[in-house]
């Protein structure tokens, strides 16, 4: 695991409020109450800050867990 | 079971998510009642824009200052029904504080695109009815609440369609909508109900440019940045803290690389930086800064290692020293440790540690006070000394929603403390220094002149203060007008000056034979002088010339009030009950009360 999937990990268990350690690939708005779409903006957001991108609309409505913004940061070459 | 502050000194941080988090933490606590709480404030917030995350990040920020705040977010985009409503949560909640917050663009519609849609009459027009608009809401809470209100103004836009010549236009529309800003600052520069809270001048203190995140602004109408959020709501805490009577009082500075540049004992007055060149200004408008805090009724004092005769020198002879010694309350240049001599210094000024703020150049000592001296706020003061200024215009901890003219003499009143000190070294007995000092007190029933300083005494004394009830400026003014109660307030002078309001006694009238004194109080700066013999006599007089038999007093534990733990029991009072909140004592009005003859007391 890369340093900055970490990263990632902590912006998640931040927002929603969940212990890093229950953070992984399958977290997402199906099994997480704390997932909503506001929460969801605030991970845009931070994830913008800390990871220096710039996520597109269809991109900030296209994740519903964890794997799905790993995919679109490597993408953004901001993952590896 | 931890304090709000305790649970926030584990997770201090400024940013958005920790606060957020923080704010989740505390709110569940509370809700499982595994919080202790000891201060609490209710906040309504009522917004034409999304607000998710204030909340809890305001929660997170009151906790730094151990307040809990109860928080009622008013449904997004639903002010108005909420304020015009006698019956919506927002009346039933029982706010302390009202923020209201509309944007531009909701009222605007189609002002905010196509202002030159209207001609300059009609633009005109619109102002005066947006500004009643606002005018009305925040007058409608008032006349439902108590409240406070707090009003944001509006951003004024950067943007015009006009681009560089909107300045030229009559009535343009920038101009048009700082208008609206006049408008409500005039509106309410004598109302002690309803602030304004100037939105605009935080969008530009940030940069309106980068305060908004469009995608935030149209997926959820959000309108500051969430990792402003912490800002927008430190903002808001500096009318909490001061609605919680958090506000603290006094700045205790060290001198060496914080109030001039250089240490003094090694360079010496000729060595040190301190004037109008690149090393000393800094440290000459830092001292300009505080000079005006003091100006307000802050209190100054002084903590150094130092040789004292060394520093004493720079303080009264450098041409350039802003601070003169007659600008502290009080001062410690010596080699004691600085938590002794804190110690010291709020035993002489008479305030709380927790009304302290300290700034001192040395992360050791800094270190020290904060571990061991947990209630003194200490600041973090930057290496770089061209940042103290900043550092101190950024603190919030001195605002306060009111300024007495006791405040802005306050600096005056600690001065003639300082002679009064000296006095007493020089006369041989206390009741001759007394005598000496001629003590004059009148004694006044409230009204409109000085309902606010009586309000304002019941909330901010601690030691002399027998059963530490609070009040509101409204709570004094009812009392005034009701005949179940008496409110009186004290005046002292003496030789070396008046010291103003600085007593207030509040009686409850229960029946003819009774009465009951439910506050007395008086401010630590006439302590130690006997007044209270002057002030608790004419209460006995007023009653005894009203045939009343019996008075009760009450003595309430607030742990800050032993002082006074048996000043009833001094004064010819027997005990006649404890209940669960304290000691009752009662006095028979046919007994005898004399108090001191070197006090001339007046009735106005």
């Amino acid at each position: 695991m890369t340093l900055h999937a970490n990263k990632l990990e902590v912006i998640i268990s931040k927002v929603l409020g969940i212990d890093i350690s229950a953070v992984n690939d399958d977290t997402g708005s199906d099994n997480t109450d704390s997932w909503d779409s506001f929460n969801a903006l605030v991970m845009v957001t931070e994830i913008e800050n800390q990871f220096d991108v710039q996520l597109t609309v269809d991109e900030c409505f296209s994740f519903s867990c964890v794997k799905d913004i790993k995919k679109i940061l490597t993408k953004h070459g901001a993952l590896s | 079971m931890d304090t709000p502050a305790k649970v926030f000194s584990k997770n201090p941080s400024d940013s958005f998510m920790d606060c957020l988090s923080l704010g989740k933490k505390l709110e569940k606590l509370n809700s499982q009642s595994k919080l202790k709480v000891d201060s609490s404030i209710n906040i309504a917030i009522l917004s034409s824009s999304s607000m998710n995350g204030i909340k809890e990040v305001l929660i997170a920020k009151c906790s730094s200052s151990n307040i809990f705040a109860n928080i009622h977010m008013g449904e997004y985009a639903q002010y108005a029904q909420d304020i015009l409503d006698n019956k919506s949560d927002l009346y039933s909640f029982n706010a302390d504080l009202v923020i209201i917050n509309i944007d531009f663009n909701s009222l605007a519609e189609d002002y905010g695109y196509r202002p030159y849609a209207k001609s300059a009459k009609e633009r005109r027009v619109w102002v005066r009815e947006v500004s009643n608009i606002l005018e009305n809401f925040a007058n409608e809470v008032c006349s439902r609440s108590s409240a406070k209100v707090l009003l944001h103004n509006f951003e004024v836009p950067i943007y015009s369609p006009l681009g560089i010549i909107d300045q030229k236009e009559e009535y343009g529309f920038i101009e048009s909508i700082e208008d609206v800003n006049r408008n409500l600052r005039n509106k309410y520069k004598r109302n002690n109900q309803v602030f304004i809270y100037d939105f605009n001048g935080f969008c530009s203190n940030l940069g309106k440019a980068k305060i908004i995140d469009s995608k935030m602004l149209y997926f959820a109408d959000i309108k500051v940045k969430t990792q402003f959020i912490p800002d927008l709501c430190s903002d808001y805490f500096k009318y909490i803290q001061s609605l919680a009577f958090k506000t603290k009082k006094c700045i205790v500075l060290d001198l060496d690389n914080t109030l001039w540049g250089g240490i003094i004992g090694e360079s010496g007055i000729e060595g040190i930086h301190l004037g109008p060149n690149p090393e000393g200004r800094s440290f000459l408008e830092f001292q300009k800064y505080l000079l005006a805090l003091y100006d307000r009724g802050v209190i100054l004092a002084i903590n150094s290692k130092n040789n004292e005769s060394d520093a004493m020198e720079v303080i009264k002879n450098h041409p350039y020293m802003v601070l003169r010694e007659e600008y502290f309350a009080a001062i410690r240049i010596n080699w004691q440790d600085k938590v002794a001599n804190l110690k010291s210094l709020s035993d002489e000024i008479n305030i709380g540690l927790d009304s302290m703020v300290f700034f001192d150049d040395d992360p050791v000592n800094r270190d020290m006070v904060e571990k061991l001296l947990p209630d003194v706020t200490v600041v973090d003061l930057p290496k770089d000394f061209s940042l103290y200024s900043s550092t101190l215009k950024n603190l919030n901890y001195f605002d306060t929603l009111t300024i007495s003219n006791e405040d802005i003499r306050r600096g005056e009143l600690y001065q003639a403390e300082k002679k009064r000190s000296n006095l007493l070294k020089n006369t041989s007995g206390l009741d001759d220094y007394l005598r000496s000092l001629n003590i004059n007190v009148y004694i006044e029933i409230a009204n409109k002149n000085n309902i606010s300083r009586i309000a304002q005494l019941t909330q901010k004394t601690n030691q002399f203060n027998l059963t530490t009830k609070r009040y509101s400026e409204e709570n004094i003014q009812d009392l005034s007008e009701s005949n179940d109660f008496q409110v009186f307030s004290l005046r002292a002078k003496d030789k070396f000056g008046d010291n103003g309001v600085t007593g207030v006694a509040i009686i409850k009238i229960n029946n003819i034979n009774n009465w009951h004194i439910e506050t007395f109080l008086l401010s630590c700066r006439i302590i130690g002088r006997n007044i209270e013999e002057a002030f608790l006599a004419h209460i006995i007089n007023e009653a005894k010339a009203k045939s009343v038999e019996s008075i009760f007093g009450y003595f309430v534990d607030s742990k800050k009030n032993l002082l006074v733990k048996d000043f009833y029991q001094k004064n010819g009072f027997t005990k006649f009950d404890s209940d669960y909140e304290g000691d009752v004592w009662r006095f028979k009005t046919k007994d005898g009360y004399l108090y001191p003859d070197y006090i001339k007391c007046k009735f106005l």
